[in-house]
């Protein structure tokens, strides 16, 4: 029994060594066992002293543990045994790197040369550590000697990154526009490595790309003016200097369309319709239209009409089985439509497209046109288009046609029934604010109040004040407040600062303990404000503070009192 | 003055008045208003930012004041007075007139817990040190003292080389880098005109103020910053102002500024050769050699710009001192919040291994091997450092806009800063330790 326990115990000492030894290095590693994991790669380093992944795990391990150090005489031998693996090498030079001083790099990198004098790898390396250290103009030259040697176009935009880091503004874009010359696909790179250039330095490095660096100078140059919030004048320069070059051409359209639309602006979005409309004449069948219903978007969002129109009228997609790209270009376009007042064509379009939109979409366009009748003054239409529609969207609308028509006591049911959140924040604040108003004014019709409040929405606000304050007449005192308080909040909006507040200041006095005269205090402060009438407006907002501690605008005049005086940022 | 001697008789004077009360006020006294208002700093406080600035003016004008350290979250006293009670309702924030007898069982409450009263007497004068370029970085105390609406002054360099510092109390620093390296973003912000600014105003000052270059200017203005405090003064600073001016006081006679700031490259031995006994707070530290990064020290326990030594932001703890012992780090410590999320800066924190051995810790991350917000005392004044840039902008990037106080009213960061701010304000005792 006793010799039984005691071959099981040598078989357990043999044995278990020989399970460890069975394990994954790699597994090692991963379970933070380091120590078992470096003996591992060093046993499998001791077998094949050319294993490039032990060598890499070794390293791993070695960092990890802080023994680089021990690194050095595997990547001695290995470094013998294949002199020209770029891994080994690379991994030689980063030991000794992160080891040694210049000296022992220095010569690290000439081996490295010698050895695969093609490779721009040991350049690259050699010069991001000089870079890394601040040492840039050394690093420049590294890149510039390999260029010397080797001539490869690799090392040209090397150069130019570290051009770029050295703030070397007319290098970079000399060396940049080289490297796109040999490979186009690097104009993003370019363009986006240049774009920090501060302004005042931008019309010299603009001026050589476009005149002395060819129409690879000129591809950077139109990406940069897209980034500078020059997107027109980018898609000038880069439509004139497009490549007859099927390839290149799309990949260069591609890229200037998505910079010039990261602006945001119409002119962006503008620029960005014309280059995806030139794309789609590069391109064919689906490919095409796709492109085209890009530029159709790019255009509607741009609020050019006749540029999506223009798309729309070429995508040859059948209505029946439209698709969902063709359905959102054609939602936005009728949208665009509808806000540009050409409600009739927008009305049309809905028509033909109604069946294929998301009812989502379908029922956002019913709700646009109908405020598009609207404002043309033409609520039956508005009315007729929404029907028995409803959604909730759809009541917020007809409480709007039934306050401008004066049937104050419906409008007031249809906003109740619409709820809070229907349609956009912007317009559920304004019709809440709006059933504040009618609860204040507290009577059934008034279509002179209607039409005034019809006449904010045009272009005439001052009449429209004047009327207000008319209809405000023949009102008791918390809803002439309530009136007044609207008109004066209009004409503050129209910069007209003297109604404005001839207009508040009676607000509050027609109805001082009223549930109204915290808001005309607020909009009078403001008024104050923007016309930099400073004491005045902290007057207010501190009367109002103290004099109705328990309105719901305190801690809004709170947060202005802070801006007027200092205490917090303008934002 | 020796101004962190609190004078006994500040706080005896208190107690035996409030006892006086108490020995009156039976019956129907018990209804009577107390002369003071009580200001809340608690959870029920609705602007506790805001508080400390209504309770500054308020000693400006000549009100009186008490501290109550860790009641209510560290609440105060104030002379009951209708401009304290109109400023407040303006500011938003909540004050509680009390009667005589609840005045008797807050003192009662205060005497038999780890509470105190510290009377507060004079607002302190106050000096932010402020270069005149804009840097494209906020600067926490200021923004702090604006929403508050605390009265300062800024001062620069001419200023303080001229000796201005000894007409105020209170000095707060910021992200000034005293090395004189332009906080080490020469290189990696080249070409950025706010630089260029930065740079042109540094070395015109420096000529103009007869120094050979900038390193050199910020060293003689950490010298004089640091006779102000032996003087008396209440050092205050954050970010990178804390580890640079410890480094340029070391480092009186050696060079630990790079090339691209006095012309000749850091002195390779310099570590070695730091005489940290001129410093403030650290011994031992070692400098980073490399210009291109921007770090200057083992110091800072976070090394937010360097890709490998970066640490993850954790939360920091404040330490509960006793009131009546340890009055000073009691009030640096005043908070509605014990736990506090950590914030980054060009320093973000203090490597607890650098720190010397009389620095007292406010607060630090439990476990990490840094601290947050240390406290000590030089020559007849003290000093507090608080890591990090801006407590409600934890990433704080150059360029970010400035964080708008009034979305954190009651933020526990910013209370930390306000406290260094009223600290001395309070009336001075013997300390017990």
């Amino acid at each position: 029994m006793r010799r039984v326990r005691s071959a099981l115990l040598v078989l357990s000492l043999v044995v278990l060594p020989e399970l460890a030894l069975a394990q994954s290095p790699l597994q090692l590693e991963r379970d933070g066992r380091l120590a078992e994991a470096s003996g591992a790669y060093r046993r499998a380093l001791d077998v094949d002293p050319a294993d490039v992944s032990a060598l890499l795990g070794l390293e791993r391990v070695l960092l990890r543990l802080g023994h680089l150090d021990s690194l050095r005489r595997y990547l001695t031998r290995a470094v013998r045994s294949i002199p020209t693996s770029e891994a080994v090498r690379e991994l030689h030079f980063r030991t000794v790197a992160a080891l040694d001083g210049d000296d022992s790099v220095a010569v690290v990198a000439a081996q490295w040369m010698a050895s695969i004098p093609t490779s721009t790898n040991p350049y690259r390396a050699w010069a991001q550590w000089l870079a890394s250290r601040g040492r840039l103009e050394e690093a420049r030259a590294v890149i510039a000697r390999g260029g010397e040697r080797i001539g490869d176009i690799r090392l040209t935009q090397y150069g130019a990154q570290l051009a770029v880091q050295a703030a070397d503004w007319d290098d970079a874009a000399r060396q940049w526009a080289r490297a796109v010359a040999a490979s186009p696909e690097l104009t993003a790179s370019a363009s986006t490595g240049l774009r920090r250039i501060p302004e005042e330095r931008r019309a010299p490095v603009l001026r050589f790309l476009t005149t002395e660096a060819g129409p690879p100078g000129t591809w950077i140059a139109a990406n940069l003016l897209a980034a500078w919030d020059r997107p027109g004048e980018g898609w000038s320069l880069l439509a004139s200097a497009l490549p007859n070059d099927e390839s290149q051409a799309p990949v260069l359209l591609r890229r200037f369309a998505d910079a010039a639309s990261e602006t945001g602006t119409s002119e962006g979005l503008r620029a960005r319709g014309f280059a995806l409309e030139r794309l789609a004449e590069l391109l064919r069948g689906p490919a095409a239209d796709r492109a085209r219903l890009d530029a159709a978007q790019a255009f509607a969002n741009a609020g050019s009409l006749a540029g999506a129109q223009r798309m729309l009228d070429r995508v040859s997609v059948d209505r029946g089985e439209s698709s969902r790209e063709a359905a959102a270009a054609m939602a936005t376009f009728i949208r665009v439509l509808a806000d540009a007042g050409q409600v009739e064509a927008a009305a049309n379009r809905f028509r033909e497209w109604e069946a294929q939109l998301a009812p989502r979409d379908a029922e956002r366009i019913r709700e646009t046109i109908a405020w598009a009748w609207i404002r043309r003054g033409e609520f039956a239409r508005g009315q007729a288009l929404l029907g028995s529609d409803s959604t909730p969207g759809a009541h917020a609308v007809l409480g709007w046609i039934a306050l401008y028509q004066g049937e104050l006591a419906t409008a007031r049911h249809h906003f109740d029934a619409a709820g809070p959140y229907a349609r956009e924040r912007a317009e559920a604040t304004r019709r809440a604010a709006m059933l504040v108003l009618l609860e204040r004014v507290q009577v059934a019709r008034h279509p002179a109040l209607g039409a005034a409040l019809l006449g904010l929405e045009g272009d005439k606000v001052s009449r429209a004040v004047a009327e207000l304050r008319q209809a405000a007449e023949r009102l008791g005192s918390s809803g002439r407040a309530a009136v007044l308080t609207v008109a004066g909040e209009a004409a503050s909006k129209e910069g007209d600062a003297a109604t404005a507040e001839a207009v508040l200041l009676e607000a509050i006095a027609s109805d001082p303990q009223g549930p109204m005269a915290p808001s005309a205090e607020y909009q009078l402060a403001t008024v104050y404000v923007s016309s930099g009438r400073t004491d005045e407006a902290i007057d207010r907002l501190e009367r109002l503070i103290l004099t109705y501690p328990r309105s719901a605008l305190v801690p809004q005049a709170r947060r202005l009192l802070d801006r007027v005086r200092g205490m917090v940022p303008n934002s | 003055m020796k101004r962190r001697d609190f004078v006994g008789a500040g706080v005896a004077a208190c107690v035996p008045l409030a006892f006086g009360d108490l020995a009156l006020g039976v019956g129907g006294r018990r209804s009577r208003r107390a002369p003071w208002l009580l200001v809340p700093m608690d959870e029920r406080q609705t602007n506790h930012l805001k508080a400390y600035g209504v309770l500054f003016r308020a000693l400006k004008r000549g009100a009186t004041g008490e501290w109550l350290l860790n009641y209510r979250g560290g609440s105060f006293l104030v002379s009951d007075d209708p401009v304290v009670l109109r400023e407040a309702a303006l500011d938003g924030v909540h004050v509680e007139p009390i009667t005589a007898s609840q005045e008797v069982d807050v003192r009662g409450t205060i005497a038999a817990s780890n509470m105190d009263s510290v009377p507060l007497e004079k607002a302190p004068r106050v000096a932010v040190y402020v270069p005149p370029n804009t840097a494209p970085w906020d600067d926490a105390v200021t923004m702090a003292l604006e929403y508050a609406g605390i009265a300062y002054d800024k001062v620069w360099d001419p200023e303080v080389l001229a000796g201005g510092l000894s007409d105020y109390e209170w000095l707060h620093l910021h992200h000034e880098d005293f090395t004189g390296q332009y906080s080490k973003f020469l290189l990696t912000a080249s070409g950025s005109p706010w630089l260029r600014e930065m740079v042109r105003v540094y070395e015109r000052t420096a000529q103009a103020l007869g120094f050979a270059n900038p390193a050199d200017l910020k060293k003689a203005a950490a010298r004089a910053i640091r006779r102000y405090v032996e003087d008396g003064g209440f050092l205050f600073a954050m970010c990178t102002a804390t580890e640079t001016l410890g480094i340029a006081l070391a480092a009186e006679d050696v060079d630990v500024a790079a090339a691209f700031s006095d012309g000749t490259p850091m002195d390779p031995d310099a570590s070695a050769r730091l005489n940290w006994e001129r410093s403030f707070a650290f011994t031992g530290a070692a400098l980073e050699p490399s210009p291109s990064v921007a770090s200057f020290s083992d110091i800072d326990g976070h090394q937010v710009n360097h890709a490998v030594r970066r640490q993850p932001l954790g939360a920091f703890t404040l330490f509960n001192f006793s009131a009546k012992i340890d009055p000073v780090p009691a009030m640096l410590v005043q908070c509605h919040r014990n736990v506090i999320p950590d914030f980054y800066g060009l320093t973000t924190s203090f490597t607890r291994a650098r720190l010397r051995p009389d620095v007292i810790v406010l607060a630090e991350e439990p476990g990490a091997p840094w601290v947050k917000y240390i406290h000590g005392n030089r020559g007849e004044g003290t000093w507090t450092f608080f890591g990090g840039h801006d407590p409600e902008d934890p990433q704080h990037q150059i360029g970010d806009p400035p964080t708008d106080l009034s979305l954190h009213p009651h933020s526990p960061g910013y209370r930390l800063i306000l406290n260094n701010v009223l600290f001395p304000a309070a009336k001075k005792r013997e300390l017990k330790t």
